[in-house]
C-alpha cells in the first residue's frame, strides 16, 4: 500500500495498531485489513496541516518505542507479540502519565472516528446503519 | 460574490471596502449581514473553507470533523496545576462554530446581567438594554422550544430518574425549523433544519452585495495615525499552506475570529493591549459527558441532540444539559480497545447521555505562541473540580434512580460505576482534577468590555479603546463567563454592536 502521509515504517505501525484496535472475537466479523481502514486513516490524515501531521507522526514514534517503559521488553511495538501489543495498549489507556495517556487517546480517537464511520462494523455490532445513513430521526 | 483562496490564480490580492469583517462565525456573519443591509461595501474574510450547504449536509461524520473543525477538533488548552488538557472545539469554515452547535439558545441569566450592570458598572449590558436584541435574534434565527416529541428515549429515562429525585427538567430552546431529531447537529444538520449563521446570514449578506473571501487568513493589522488602515494576511491552498498574500483597506474593521483567535491576532500585532488584558481572563465552561447504561434498547440518537436542561444547580455553578450524538461518534468516546471496545459500542444502543458544564471564573490565557496557532493554557480551579464531581454525582444518581445498570464517567480509573454506593465514594478529595476528560465549547472573555482603557480592551459596544475604527464583536468581549451556552448572547451583542457601529459611522459622516 502506498501512503499519502506516512513513511513505510509509520504505515506499518498504523496497520499494526488497526489490527489491535479493531480486533473482534467473532471470526465472522470483517478484519481491519479487509475493511482497508489503515488506508482510510491515511487519506483522512493527508488533508491535515503539516504541523498536525508531524504531531501524529511523533505520537506514532512514541507509541512504537514506549513498550520499553511499560512491558519491560527491549523491543518496539512492531516487535511485540499480538498479546503483548494488546496488553501494552491497555496500559497506555490506563496510564498514570497524563501526557502519554493524552497522546494515546488522541490517536485512538482518530482511528475510531474513521472506523466507526464505516457501515460494516456498525452493522456487526447491531446498529441500524441505513437509518443512520439517511439520518432518520425521531419524527 | 464569493472567492475561495484555493481556487485563485493570483498570488497577490488587494481590495478596498467600507467595512472589513474578520471571521464568518456567529458574530462575523451577523456584522457582515447588517453592514451590507445598511448599504456598506462589505468584505468578510474567513480562514476556513467554503462548502455549499447541499454538499456539507452529505458529509460523513469523519469528513465533517476533518473539514469544519479547527485542527480537526484537536485544539488543546495546556493544563496548569491539577488540570487535564482541555479540548477546545471550534469551527473553522463558513459559519464558524455556529455551523456546529447543538442549536441550544439561552439568554444570559438575569443574575449575570445584574452582576455586569450593578457590580461592574456596565449599564449598557443590563437586561432591559439587551432585550430588544434578544427578541430580534430569536425571530431571525427561529429560536423556539424543542417540542416534546423530539426528546429521545434516553432523555425520557433521565426525566424519570430526575422526577423521582425531585429535580426538574426544562425544555431547551433551539434555532430550528422542522427539526427531525437525528442528533447530528454537531456535524452539520443534514436536513437544513438548524438555522445557523451560514444558512441565515451569509446568503443575505451576499445578496446585499457583501464579498465573502474564504481560505483567507488575516495575520497583520496595519495602523497609522491612530487608525487602522488595512489588514493583511495569507491566501491559503486546500492544505492550509500559504499560496499568496492579500491586503484589504477599509474604513471600519470588525474582529470576529472567536475568543481564542481574536486575542491571538491582537497579541501578534501588539495591538489594543494598554490594559495588558488581551488574552487574559479566558473562561472555558469546562464540560463533561456521562452515560447511563440500561437493560433495554434506547437508541437515544433518535431525538434532538439536545432537548432538555436542568438549572436546579446553577447556584453551584453547574448547568446540566441533554446531549446524545450518533453511535459513530459516541463509540469514539468509549473505553477499551479490541473486543472490549466493540462490546461497549454494541451496548451504546442501551445508553443515555447527559452533559454538564461549570460556570467558571477566569483561569485561562491565550498566548502568542510560536507558530500560526495560539498557545492556550487553563487551570481548573478547586471550585470547578468540585462542581464537576458534583455534576457526576447528580447525573449518576438520576440514572441509577431511573434504573441504570451502570454509569460511565469521564474520570480516569473511575470510568465504570456499578452502584450508587460506589458513586458516593467520589468526592473532590478522592478525585484529582487531572483525571477528568474535559472539553470546552464556549470559550469567552479574552478581550473584555469595560468602562476604561486601563481595565478592559473594548468599550461596552465593542469599540476598541486604541483605534476608533476597530471593533470586536465575538465571544472575546464578554466580561465574565455566563453559565449558559453562548451563541444567543453573542448573536444579540453582535447585532447591537454592529447597529451601534453603523450609527457612530453615520454620525461621523
Ligand atoms: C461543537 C460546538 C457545539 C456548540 N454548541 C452550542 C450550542 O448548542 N449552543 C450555544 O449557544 N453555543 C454552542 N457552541 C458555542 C458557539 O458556537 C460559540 O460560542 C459561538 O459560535 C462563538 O461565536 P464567535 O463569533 O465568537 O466565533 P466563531 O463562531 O468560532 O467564529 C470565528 C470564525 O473566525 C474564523 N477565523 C479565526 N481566525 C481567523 C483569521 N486569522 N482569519 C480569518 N478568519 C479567522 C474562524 O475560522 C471562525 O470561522 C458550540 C460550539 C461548538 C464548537
Ligand atoms: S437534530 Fe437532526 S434535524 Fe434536528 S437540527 Fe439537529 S441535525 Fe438537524
Amino acid at each position: 500500500m502506498k501512503s499519502f502521509t506516512f513513511s513505510q515504517r509509520q504505515l506499518n505501525i498504523v496497520i499494526a495498531l488497526c489490527e489491535r484496535f479493531f480486533r473482534s472475537e467473532n471470526p465472522k466479523d470483517a478484519s481491519p485489513s479487509q475493511l482497508n481502514i489503515a488506508a482510510k486513516i491515511d487519506v483522512w490524515l493527508a488533508e491535515l496541516s503539516p504541523n498536525l501531521q508531524s504531531l501524529i507522526k511523533m505520537d506514532l514514534w512514541a507509541i512504537n518505542w514506549f513498550p520499553i517503559l511499560f512491558v519491560r521488553r527491549f523491543r518496539n511495538f512492531l516487535q511485540l507479540t499480538p498479546q503483548e501489543q494488546d496488553c501494552y495498549l491497555c496500559k497506555l489507556e490506563e496510564c498514570r502519565f497524563l501526557t502519554l495517556r493524552t497522546m494515546f487517546l488522541a490517536l485512538k480517537t482518530i482511528f475510531y472516528l474513521n472506523f466507526w464511520d464505516e457501515e460494516i462494523p456498525l452493522r456487526e455490532v447491531g446498529h441500524d446503519f441505513a437509518s443512520l445513513l439517511e439520518n432518520r430521526g425521531r419524527v | 460574490m464569493r472567492l475561495e483562496g484555493s481556487q485563485l490564480q493570483d498570488a497577490y490580492l488587494e481590495d478596498r471596502c467600507d467595512v472589513l469583517v474578520l471571521g464568518s462565525g456567529t458574530a462575523g456573519a451577523i456584522a457582515a449581514m447588517e453592514a451590507a443591509r445598511a448599504g456598506k461595501k462589505v468584505i468578510l474574510l474567513e480562514e476556513g473553507k467554503y462548502f455549499a450547504p447541499e454538499v456539507k449536509r452529505n458529509f460523513k461524520i469523519a469528513e465533517s470533523v476533518r473539514s469544519l473543525y479547527r485542527n480537526q477538533g484537536g485544539m488543546v488548552a495546556f493544563p496548569w496545576g491539577d488540570t487535564p488538557p482541555v479540548v477546545i472545539t471550534l469551527g473553522c469554515g463558513a459559519g464558524g462554530s455556529s455551523a456546529l452547535t447543538g442549536g441550544v439558545c439561552f439568554r444570559i441569566p438575569d443574575k449575570v446581567h445584574r452582576h455586569w450592570a450593578k457590580e461592574l458598572g456596565l449599564t449598557e449590558l443590563a437586561l432591559d438594554k439587551l432585550l430588544p436584541f434578544y427578541h430580534k435574534v430569536e425571530e431571525l434565527f427561529s429560536i423556539r422550544e424543542t417540542p416534546q416529541e423530539l426528546r429521545s428515549k434516553g432523555v425520557f429515562k433521565f426525566e424519570q430518574g430526575a422526577q423521582r429525585l425531585g429535580i426538574t427538567c426544562k425544555p431547551v430552546k433551539r434555532n430550528m425549523t422542522d427539526c427531525r431529531g437525528c442528533s447530528r447537529c454537531n456535524f452539520i444538520c443534514p436536513h437544513g433544519a438548524k438555522q445557523s449563521v451560514d444558512i441565515v446570514c451569509l446568503p443575505k449578506a451576499e445578496e446585499c452585495g457583501a464579498k465573502l473571501y474564504f481560505e483567507f487568513r488575516a495575520t497583520r493589522l496595519i495602523a497609522k495615525n491612530g487608525k487602522v488602515q488595512a489588514v493583511a494576511g495569507e491566501i491559503l491552498d486546500s492544505q492550509k499552506k500559504r499560496k499568496g498574500k492579500f491586503t484589504i483597506h477599509a474604513d471600519t474593521f470588525v474582529l470576529a475570529m472567536g475568543t481564542v483567535h481574536t486575542a491571538h491576532f491582537l497579541l501578534k500585532n501588539r495591538a489594543c493591549n494598554n490594559s495588558g488584558l488581551v488574552g487574559k481572563g479566558l473562561t472555558l465552561h469546562p464540560a463533561i459527558r456521562i452515560y447511563g447504561l440500561f437493560d433495554e434498547v434506547l437508541n437515544s440518537h433518535q431525538g434532538a441532540l439536545q432537548s432538555v436542561y436542568v438549572d436546579d444547580f446553577m447556584d453551584d455553578g453547574i448547568t446540566l444539559i441533554a446531549i446524545h450524538v450518533p453511535p459513530n461518534i459516541i463509540s469514539v468516546t468509549l473505553p477499551g480497545i479490541g473486543p472490549g471496545h466493540r462490546e461497549f459500542v454494541r451496548l451504546s444502543k442501551q445508553m443515555a447521555a447527559f452533559g454538564a458544564f461549570y460556570h467558571d471564573q477566569p483561569s485561562g490565557r491565550v498566548w502568542r505562541g510560536l507558530g500560526r496557532e495560539p498557545f492556550v493554557t487553563y487551570r481548573l480551579s478547586s471550585q470547578a473540580k468540585a462542581g464537576l464531581v458534583k455534576a457526576c454525582q447528580v447525573i449518576g444518581q438520576i440514572y441509577f434512580a431511573a434504573g441504570a445498570r451502570q454509569i460511565l464517567l469521564p474520570i480516569w480509573s473511575k470510568t465504570v460505576i456499578s452502584s450508587p454506593d460506589e458513586l458516593k465514594s467520589l468526592t473532590p478529595e478522592t478525585v484529582k482534577g487531572k483525571w477528568f476528560e474535559i472539553s470546552s465549547y464556549h470559550p469567552l472573555g479574552t478581550a473584555r468590555m469595560g468602562l476604561d482603557r486601563h481595565h478592559s480592551v473594548v468599550n461596552q459596544f465593542g469599540q476598541t479603546w486604541d483605534y476608533p475604527n476597530l471593533w470586536i464583536s465575538d465571544g472575546a468581549t464578554l466580561p465574565t463567563s455566563i453559565g449558559v451556552n453562548s451563541q444567543e448572547p453573542i448573536m444579540a451583542l453582535a447585532l447591537r454592536n454592529t447597529l451601534h457601529m453603523l450609527e457612530v459611522g453615520n454620525n461621523r459622516q
